[in-house]
């Protein structure tokens, strides 16, 4: 009798104790763990980060966070504007001025100050667009720009910080010593506009270095680089999640130093809008492929910025594409910035 | 006359939101192409803009109750495929709709709404080196069209690609290599050529041998 009462009793340790380790196992794999010990570029980020939580009130806590393993929270970005997209997160316009101020504290340890900067514009473009053009179901303007986080603040495990609304979306993982910004659709409309007197223009840097590296190409090379006479759509714009697009144009083998040194430009004005610690990581990799790095455009040659181009590497792919709306193309932008081995910072995390 | 004034406000109220909508007055169809050396997957993206929405709506909503059924979309999906051709080495290849994702009637009235249809094709017999054309001639209302091929398998090298301006017509082409090579099978050129020399091999000799002679 008394040995069975302790079969049973070792059964049941043995069965509480398998389910004991199931869990823990299972809550490891849900928490990866980075790859990289976190450095001050990334312990100043997660302080920013939790300085704005702690701006929030709870309610506004629980919208602005997301589980790390919401893989459709990670994926619900659009460059479309409210009405027609739906985002989730806290609201630029419900925030106070205390709470937006910790917000673009955080954004501003993310990005460089071009990139700060950038943003910024395009938010003020989308309020011109808002008093010029807002009307029906499409709405407009900075207050519907929002921002969430996937899985906590870490300096140990890998998190997501989201901000978007119309022509933007900016993914940004955090995970260890890195920050990456792939994928991110950045773009806007109007590109030129007046505010406070100033003339605007947020993403005049890009079309300026491709129109740049063009025309540095003789004719055989641009032949090879000119995959179109009209400019077209982002071939992988949002949705088009995990998919390697096959290179076109001119190989960055087939190019001088010069054209060289042109294409590099062309990839900082885009891999420049995280903050420059990162964006060195990133552009040293850049150079070390830079020999199978592509280059392509597709529209009339000219500086006008209406033309598609696109730059792919094996870790990159960078596409700008003006829109047929309203307009001059070149007034309307859409931006995407991919690496094909790394959306979302994959390869960050174990 | 204060008719026409007010037409005219409702036309000036009206021309804004036009000129910013997302995207405006043509039906984007973009074409996604995976090779495999199995399959031909392809992704069709089919975006609206808000001033074609409407009659793009009738040919999928047919029964205009404002959702668009699994059986509504086999339909257009028929559609669309007739307009569609697909060859590999020459050869006419069928596609199939395996699935499609479906948007809300609301969202495409607002431009935003996408339908995919991803089909595939198995063209089987692929060579060391393959071309295929892919050309999408469906039209419902005016189309802005999109083609590009996706690289999925190591084994397979994208060679060259072409569109035409519009980017309806597409030609890829494109070599095996490693495992994905096609098996070399029994060729009965071979066996032609080899019987001939066994025959000499085993039965000539015999047929030559001198008879051995008994001698008694």
């Amino acid at each position: 009798m008394r040995k069975k009462y302790y079969l049973a009793l070792s059964g049941l340790l043995c069965t509480g104790a398998l389910a004991l380790l199931t869990s823990q196992i299972q809550a490891s794999a849900q928490i990866p763990v980075v790859k990289t010990a976190s450095d001050a570029t990334t312990q100043k980020v997660v302080a920013a980060a939790n300085a704005f939580l702690k701006t929030l009130s709870a309610s506004q806590q629980s919208k602005a966070q997301f589980a790390w393993g919401d893989s459709q929270q990670k994926t619900r970005w659009s460059n479309f504007p409210t009405g027609i997209f739906q985002r989730n997160g806290v609201k630029l316009g419900d925030l106070s001025s205390a709470q937006q101020t910790a917000l673009f504290a955080l954004l501003q340890a993310v990005l460089s100050k071009r990139g700060y900067d950038q943003i910024s514009q395009v938010m003020d473009g989308d309020e011109v667009l808002k008093n010029t053009e807002s009307g029906g179901n499409l709405l407009f303007g900075k207050a519907l720009y929002y921002v969430s986080l996937i899985g906590a603040p870490s300096t140990t495990s890998p998190w997501i910080l989201q901000f978007g609304g119309h022509h933007m979306a900016i993914n940004a993982t955090v995970a260890g010593a890195d920050i990456v910004l792939t994928p991110s659709l950045t773009g806007g409309q109007p590109t030129k506009y007046t505010l406070n007197g100033k003339t605007v223009q947020p993403i005049v840097a890009e079309p300026t270095a491709a129109y740049k590296l063009l025309t540095s190409l003789d004719a055989t090379q641009q032949k090879q680089a000119i995959i179109g006479s009209k400019f077209i759509d982002l071939v992988l714009g949002p949705g088009q999640d995990g998919k390697t697009l096959q290179n076109e144009g001119i190989k960055g083998s087939s190019l001088n130093a010069a054209q060289q040194a042109l294409l590099t430009a062309l990839i900082e004005t885009r891999v420049g809008l995280v903050n420059d610690e990162d964006a060195s990581v990133k552009m040293k990799e850049i150079k070390a492929n830079l020999a199978n790095t592509y280059f392509a455009w597709s529209g009339a040659v000219a500086a006008d910025g209406g033309a598609y181009f696109r730059v792919s590497a094996p870790t990159l792919v960078l596409e700008f594409s003006p829109q047929n709306m309203g307009g001059t193309p070149s007034n309307h932008i859409h931006s995407m910035y991919r690496d094909p081995t790394n959306d979302y910072g994959v390869n960050l995390y174990k | 006359m204060k008719r026409v004034l007010l037409l005219g406000l409702v036309l000036l109220g009206w021309l804004p939101l036009v000129a910013a909508a997302h995207p405006a007055d043509s039906l984007v169809q973009a074409a996604y192409i995976t090779v495999t050396p199995q399959q031909i997957r392809l992704e069709l993206d089919f975006t609206p803009g808000e001033l074609v929405a409407k009659n793009f709506l009738i040919q999928l909503d047919f029964n205009h109750d404002d959702i668009i059924s699994p059986a509504e979309v086999n339909q257009f999906s028929n559609t669309v495929l007739e307009k569609l051709r697909l060859e590999m080495n020459g050869k006419a290849v069928k596609l199939q709709l395996e699935s499609s994702q479906i948007p809300e009637v609301k969202t495409v009235k607002l431009g935003g709404g996408q339908l995919q249809l991803n089909l595939i094709g198995t063209p089987g017999g692929l060579l060391e080196s393959n071309q295929f054309v892919f050309d999408n001639r469906f039209q419902p209302v005016k189309s802005a069209y999109l083609v590009n091929v996706f690289v999925q398998s190591a084994d397979v090298r994208i060679l060259s690609q072409q569109r035409d301006t519009l980017q309806q017509e597409f030609r890829v082409n494109f070599g095996l290599a490693g495992s994905a090579l096609p098996a070399k099978g029994f060729s009965w050129w071979w066996l032609g050529l080899a019987l001939p020399v066994l025959l000499g091999f085993f039965w000539l000799p015999r047929v030559t041998k001198p008879q051995k002679v008994v001698r008694l």
